[in-house]
């Protein structure tokens, strides 16, 4: 009996023990910084959240580095790190539900996964949400009942949209949800001189804004008379590419057109798309002995960009402006923590969704301005990025700034023209 | 002194926590010797075995074998200095063939590159079994077909082929039959003939006395005297196990067989896998033995009237009701006690009142509940008129001695208002004083008109203890005896065999 | 003192609950008694520990099941489709513990009848049921189907009635499982079923009953796993029957069963369990780290639980 009460009491302090070992070390690693923000302000310490499907990719990476290295740095804000796999939506809650207990003042999440459901959580709690690549939709009010997306869940979360605490979303490719976007390829694939030309996406549940996207890209190419390889469901573009199986889809399609000489990959077009064309050895290419012949023209960049774009393979890639997200977030996030929400203030001119900028390049000058002005990985030059501390600070209630959402908005949405001229 | 002592043990002492199992014991084996250990059971007889062989590690004191120190660590290691055992429990493994099981752990012995010579080991297996005077065993055969008699033999195959010069029988012949019996009599004859030595236990007093050159007494752990062979007498030696003496007739003592005409239980021409054609009547009031070798069919019947096996035809009925298995038989008022009874009738990892209340629940209950309090006052009755020895009724079954745990399963019949009990093997491993009180309560329930049918392959307790003896021989009735004082074993034997 | 020594097994599992409290009630300068935090640690202890409770019955007999967190998602896929269709939060309910029961039903009559490992029974009943709610998420728009115009804010915001399920559950079935002759032989069946058998015990019966409790319970989880997520994909239940295990082992319970099997440890064990988990995350560990922790505890829980059952068995 002795026994086991000495193994148990043992185990137990063993137990803790490795506990605080495991805690404090992860602990110290999360709030790195922030302590010598500028003592001339008043801002308040704020702890900011941040729901991705990953930190290794490009995106991942981009905002990570910004948000630790740059905002971390400038204003009294500690970032914590959650992961929740792609569609899953049990991860996602519990992500949520942690960065609330961690004593988080606000979410950034990723995507429009269960806003509704998360909303409940942050209404609760008192934790302001917002969506960095995604749009605000009202839709469980349109029709009364839950939307298709399964964003809103049900309709007593509905109201929620309006909760104080929802700081809504963004329209990345634009607000007419990327039509200009898609006549931008169009043009760019034209002016390349293709002659037959596919398209593949995401389910459109997905990735609605595909479809208009798609729309635009179709329509110029159709009245310069270049053929254009239809979705035989559909007898449109594009595609369907499923979310686990982008590469084999793909091959499937390019199969059928032998003749097909440029694709938009639209659907992780670098890094899921250039590859599968490339391994059934259909990429057009210089260096590979000239057999290939598809050119592509991709929603997306990654490191290999720079060779395809010198070799001619790609035609026209592009990104969302991560920083422009995220610094549009985070200026109306760590104001309200500080007691100046946009969406409260009728002043302020608060909408739910801000436009953020879509930047392509198609040539060695277009992609050194990317890289300059858009990424920050590249650089680590954080002087030249899409939105300094400076610019957020003039926006800042809590700084003396204007605490305008139209001025917000008309940060976060400058194209890299614009960017440069500023700097 | 003309014997030389082979092995001496001087002081041995044993601990199991704050139990003292052994207390200072010394002892000498001679050689061309079989010495009987006797003791009541928890008297010590295992554990001295077990340091002697090299389970456990005495506490305190030594031993000397030839002369020369000797404290083995490991069974191996007892059985290299030429000291083998068959223990009491089961010591083979299932799923490995007879020759396997004869040889585990020497494997290394029949290799062949970085295989084992099978074909030599079954020769060799072969061998070791005809060397005891088996002949009849396919070696190549899985231990788990084979009947648990068989088995006990292949281990005694096992002990016998490293040749040890000490072979110590751990209470192996009481899952013996007959005619497993005289072979391992036969062994220790030749073990002694050839100048070697036997330790054998047994809670056989008949058996000891007829096979034991000498006898040493163990009580609680201690070392109470030697006896040699011209001093035996029952009694005597009774009377040194338990510290007092012991009425010379354990059995019941009159002899009215007369039945009464209440019938409880009837068996009409039951036939299953192995029972031919059986039928039977058990009276109330009566007590009625079964008897037979281990393969004869009376474990079977027992279990066929206790509603555990089904008949394949014929009928069991009970109070002219059709049995139907065991729930039935239960509320029916059919109590059992397997022979294995720590397996099959005890929940030996539990305190006594959950083990005395699982066949009251029906008895026990008030609406749908079972409440602890009834519990524990119905376990504390049972443990009153039975005089369990226990600290409480809390305790573990398996803390108790063997007589105790006997009890406990008896407390299960009487708690639950039993009118008929099978009792299978109900004295197996228990000692003289257990056996007594267990005849006497078995009268009791009789006097109180229970009946009662006893199990037995020992014919001296069918004699003593039945109204009418019934003895099966591969499955069917060989031949019934009714209750007179004239009656004796050898009037039986003939049909046993 | 005697009877401390009792109840000694009890009270270690309800200080070890304590400690845990305190400790990192402590460490997070007692934020994690916050009032979100404590709603967040009822919303997820409510499923797991009405889980917990009916599985104690499958494991007090010595059955196993990794099944669990298939059943709820199949069951929640009924729930919502009976909801959305009939409009009835009842009718839901009462579908969702109707396949839940069926599964298990299904479950221990093939064990029994086979003579097979309930282990590997309820692996083939797991990849049933996952590959059926797996199949039909794939078809529909979205890949999930959500609860529509049903009103299940009771089954998600509602805390008191979280507390109220749990403590039925608790009582109802903490007074089957130690005063009836069902949760009595499901415990000797545990620890000994020839034993039980002989003694009266119907063990086919009480499993087949053992089984549709449990069915009965984790249907009720799947329901409040359906509504705080408020809709079900293929990944929902994902992992719930290793947070069962590891929440019962917590408790202490015994995972070969027996009369020693305390149904409390389910109640306990998910306690504690969610106090542990949430408490981690609030010092900031990362959710990597979280699942090595819980693997460590589980190793270490059976390391002491399996010792203990030596130190009970005295040599000869």
């Amino acid at each position: 009996m002795k026994k086991q009460i000495i193994t148990t009491m043992l185990a137990s302090s063993l137990a803790i023990g490795l506990l605080a070992g495991c805690g404090s070390s992860t602990y110290s690693s999360t709030s790195e910084s922030n302590a010598q923000a500028e003592s001339t302000d008043t801002a308040e310490e704020v702890k900011i959240g941040v729901i991705l499907y990953n930190y290794t990719d490009i995106q991942g990476k981009e905002i990570k580095n910004y948000c630790d290295n740059y905002l971390a740095k400038e204003f009294p804000v500690t970032f914590e790190y959650q992961t929740a796999a792609s569609g899953d939506n049990e991860a996602h809650l519990q992500a949520v539900d942690s960065l609330i207990s961690t004593g988080c003042d606000a979410i950034m999440s990723g995507y429009d996964t269960v806003i509704g459901e998360s909303m409940e959580k942050c209404d609760s709690a008192g934790v302001y949400y917002g969506i960095l690549f995604g749009e605000a939709k009202d839709e469980a009010d349109q029709d009364g009942l839950y939307n298709e997306y399964g964003n809103w869940g049900t309709t007593d979360q509905s109201n929620l949209y309006y909760s104080d605490y929802f700081l809504g979303g963004s329209y990345q490719f634009g607000e007419d949800h990327g039509v200009a976007l898609g006549e931008k390829y169009g043009q760019a694939v034209v002016d390349a001189g293709m002659t037959k030309v596919g398209a593949i996406s995401f389910p459109s549940y997905a990735f609605s804004d595909g479809l208009s996207i798609c729309e635009g890209f179709t329509n110029v190419l159709t009245a310069n008379g270049v053929e254009i390889c239809v979705n035989e469901d559909t007898n449109a573009l594009p595609a369907e590419a499923g979310f686990m199986s982008v590469g084999d889809d793909t091959k499937t399609y390019i199969a059928k057109y032998e003749d097909m000489d440029c694709l938009f990959g639209m659907s992780s077009g670098m890094d899921m798309v250039l590859p599968a064309v490339n391994e059934v050895g259909r990429l057009w290419s210089e260096s590979n002995s000239g057999e290939g012949t598809l050119k592509m023209a991709t929603l997306g960049y990654n490191e290999s960009s720079d060779k395809y774009l010198e070799d001619g393979t790609l035609i026209i890639g592009g990104t969302n402006n991560y920083v422009e997200s995220v610094a549009y977030l985070f200026t109306m996030m760590f104001d309200a923590a500080n007691g100046n929400n946009m969406k409260t203030d009728e002043t302020s001119g608060f909408e739910y969704n801000a436009t953020i900028g879509y930047p392509t390049f198609t040539n060695a000058d277009e992609l050194n301005d990317f890289k300059t002005y858009v990424l920050t990985t590249t650089a680590d030059d954080f002087s030249t990025c899409s939105v300094t501390v400076d610019e957020m600070k003039s926006v800042m209630k809590a700084y003396g700034g204007t605490g305008s959402w139209s001025d917000l908005n008309g940060l976060v949405s400058r194209d890299v023209e614009a960017v440069k001229g500023a700097r | 002194m003309e014997e030389q002592i082979l092995l001496r043990t001087l002081g041995l002492s044993k601990n199991f926590g704050d139990v003292k199992a052994l207390t200072d014991v010394s002892l000498d084996i001679r050689r061309g010797e079989i010495q009987g250990l006797i003791g009541e059971n928890g008297s010590g007889k295992s554990t001295i075995s077990s340091i002697i062989f090299g389970i456990h590690k005495a506490s305190a004191g030594t031993m000397e074998l030839k002369g020369s120190a000797y404290s083995p660590k490991s069974p191996m290691e007892a059985r290299q200095n030429g000291i083998s055992m068959i223990v009491q429990e089961k010591d083979t493994i299932d799923m490995l063939s007879v020759a396997e099981n004869i040889f585990l752990g020497d494997e290394k012995e029949f290799k062949k590159g970085p295989l084992v010579d099978t074909a030599r080991m079954n020769a060799e297996a072969k061998k070791a079994l005809s060397d005891i005077g088996i002949t009849d065993i396919d070696v190549t055969e899985p231990v788990y077909k084979l009947n648990f008699e068989t088995r006990k033999l292949i281990e005694i195959a096992k002990a016998l082929y490293y040749k040890p010069e000490l072979i110590i029988i751990d209470e192996t012949t009481t899952a013996l039959s007959q005619d497993g019996r005289m072979k391992i009599y036969e062994i220790m004859k030749k073990q002694k003939e050839a100048g070697k030595a036997v330790l054998f236990i047994s809670h056989d007093l008949p058996e000891l006395i007829e096979t034991c050159d000498c006898l040493t007494v163990l009580r609680d752990g201690s070392f109470v005297r030697k006896i040699e062979k011209i001093d035996f007498s029952e009694n005597e030696i009774k009377k040194s196990m338990v510290g007092r003496t012991v009425a010379e007739n354990l059995y019941r003592s009159d002899f009215d067989g007369r039945l009464s005409d209440e019938v409880a239980v009837s068996v009409k021409a039951v036939s299953t896998n192995l029972l031919k054609d059986i039928t039977l009547d058990l009276h109330e009031g009566e007590i009625l033995g079964l008897g037979g070798l281990s393969g004869s069919g009376m474990h079977e019947l027992g279990r066929v009237l206790a509603g555990l096996d089904r008949c394949k035809k014929g009928e069991v009925t009970v109070y002219g009701e059709k049995l139907r298995g065991v729930a039935h038989a239960l509320k029916m008022k059919i109590g059992y006690i397997s022979k294995d009874r720590d397996i099959e009738t005890l929940f030996l990892a539990e305190s006594i009142q959950d083990n005395l209340t699982i066949s009251a629940w029906n008895i026990l209950k008030k609406g749908f509940l079972i409440l602890p309090r009834d519990e524990k006052r119905f376990a504390r009755e049972q443990i009153d008129s039975l005089k369990i020895k226990c600290s409480s009724e809390k305790q573990l079954v398996r803390e108790l001695s063997g007589g105790n745990k006997q009890k406990v399963s008896f407390g299960k019949l009487i708690g639950n208002g039993s009118k008929i009990m099978v009792l299978d093997s109900p004295t197996r491993g228990v000692d003289v004083g257990v056996k007594t009180t267990m005849y006497e309560l078995i009268n009791n329930l009789k006097k109180e008109g229970h009946a009662i049918v006893i199990i037995s392959e020992e014919l001296p307790e069918l004699i003593g203890m039945c109204d009418r003896i019934l003895i099966l021989k591969d499955g069917e009735k060989s031949k019934e005896f009714e209750r007179k004082p004239e009656l004796k074993e050898t009037d039986i034997i003939n049909y046993l065999i | 003192m005697k009877k401390i020594k009792e109840y000694q097994s009890e009270l270690v599992k309800w200080i070890g609950l304590v400690l845990v409290t305190l400790v990192f009630g402590f460490w997070s300068d007692w934020n994690l008694l916050s009032a979100y935090n404590l709603n967040s640690m009822i919303e997820t202890v409510t499923p797991l520990a009405i889980a917990c409770i009916g599985m104690a019955f499958v494991f007090a007999h010595g059955g196993m099941d990794i099944s669990s967190g298939a059943v709820v998602a199949l069951a929640a896929l009924l729930a919502v489709v009976i909801m959305n269709g009939t409009g009835s939060v009842v009718l839901g309910v009462l579908f969702a513990m109707g396949a839940s029961m069926l599964c298990y039903f299904v479950n221990v009559i093939v064990t029994n009848k086979f003579g097979l490992m309930s282990t590997i029974t309820s692996l083939a009943i797991m990849f049933s049921a996952r590959g059926i709610v797996t199949y039909i998420c794939q078809n529909t728009p979205n890949e999930s189907i959500s609860i529509a115009n049903v009103d299940v804010t009771m089954f998600k915001k509602n805390h008191i009635f979280m507390i109220v399920m749990v403590a039925t559950a608790m009582i109802v079935l903490g007074i089957i499982f130690n005063y009836t002759r069902l949760g009595k032989g499901a415990r000797a069946i545990g620890d000994n079923h020839i034993s039980a058998g002989q003694n009266g015990v119907n063990i086919d019966k009480t499993k087949v009953i053992c089984y549709l409790i449990a069915g009965i319970c984790v249907g009720l989880a799947a329901v409040f796993k359906l509504c705080s997520t408020g809709m079900v994909q293929s990944s929902t239940g994902n992992g719930f029957e290793m947070d069962i295990l590891v929440c019962l082992v917590l408790g202490g319970m015994s995972l070969s069963g027996g009369m020693g099997t305390k149904i409390s440890s389910a109640l306990v064990g998910s306690l504690t369990y969610v106090i542990l988990m949430k408490g981690l995350t609030i010092i900031g560990m990362n959710p990597n780290v979280v699942i090595l922790v819980k693997a460590i505890v589980f190793i270490i829980i059976i390391y002491i639980t399996t010792q203990r059952s030596n130190l009970k068995t005295l040599p000869r």
